[in-house]
């Protein structure tokens, strides 16, 4: 049997690729007793889930788009 | 005094003046570089070095793309570029091993508690920062590969390729990566970061 350890790692590998006919039906199992390992999962989705559509409202800060701006036009007067 | 002399030649092809692209792209840029960077100094250097390789490279856009596509096509391969280089200088050890949430039977210590709608902290800026400062405690190639696969929602094959790493080195990786992040996102928000 697998122990939670090996558990959390079959759950990432199942984020990127199928897994084995066994190792499946050895996660399926030790999750309908493992809550624990059950919240991970969950949380393991959900991460993915939340980052990909991780919205942003930074800005380029003043300082940088004009520090960016002069080393364009430096650039410019370089050629 | 013809500031930007390829002026003309960039109206034909709809490349904005160079002079506006960090007021017209700025933005667009440096949220991209900030979700892949992390730290908000690299995001803005790293978005100046693409816009100056642009500025050098005008010439070959060919109006097919949008600007902005094509502006981003050359941040992103510079942020490959330093995901490489930062890649290459880290120790591949990963200090904060596993134990710290398995016991000796490898049982988990102390379980998570309950997560709750991700559409319910989306929002807020304050879940970002400490997402932002999750990613930045990982090893340079365990961030890599994650945001890699997760932000960029690229194939397990190509992140293998940009990082020049195996796919059992990524499973590793990826794997450690969530452990990490699953419980540092428990104890940095859902336990009091609130």
């Amino acid at each position: 049997m697998f122990s939670c350890r090996q558990v959390t790692r079959l759950i990432s590998d199942r984020q990127d690729h199928s897994l084995s006919w066994f190792d499946s039906m050895c996660l399926g199992v030790h999750l309908l007793g493992c809550e624990p390992c059950c919240r991970f999962r969950r949380a393991v989705r959900w991460l993915h889930r939340a980052l990909a559509s991780a919205p942003s409202d930074d800005a380029l800060p003043l300082e940088a788009r004009e520090r960016i701006r002069l080393a364009l036009e430096r650039a410019a007067q370089d050629e | 005094m013809q500031r930007f002399p390829i002026e003309e030649h960039a109206a034909r092809q709809n490349l904005p003046d160079p002079g506006e692209w960090s007021q017209r792209y700025g933005d667009a840029l440096y949220r991209y570089a900030l979700r892949r960077l992390r730290r908000s100094h690299d995001a803005e250097e790293v978005v100046q070095e693409a816009l100056l390789t642009a500025f050098k490279k005008r010439n070959q856009f060919q109006g097919r793309s949008k600007p902005l596509s094509w502006l981003t096509a050359i941040l992103k391969s510079k942020i490959l570029d330093r995901m490489r280089q930062a890649a290459r200088q880290a120790a591949d050890t990963d200090p904060a091993d596993l134990d710290a949430w398995f016991d000796a039977g490898d049982h988990w210590r102390k379980p998570l508690g309950r997560w709750g709608d991700p559409a319910s902290f989306a929002e807020r800026a304050e879940f970002w920062r400490v997402v932002r400062n999750c990613l930045a405690k990982l090893p340079a190639r365990m961030a890599e590969a994650f945001i890699l696969r997760t932000i960029d929602d690229e194939e397990p094959a190509e992140v293998c390729r940009d990082l020049a790493i195996s796919p059992g080195n990524l499973w590793l990786l990826l794997h450690r990566a969530r452990l990490r992040l699953v419980s540092c996102l428990q104890i940095n928000w859902f336990n009091g970061g609130r």
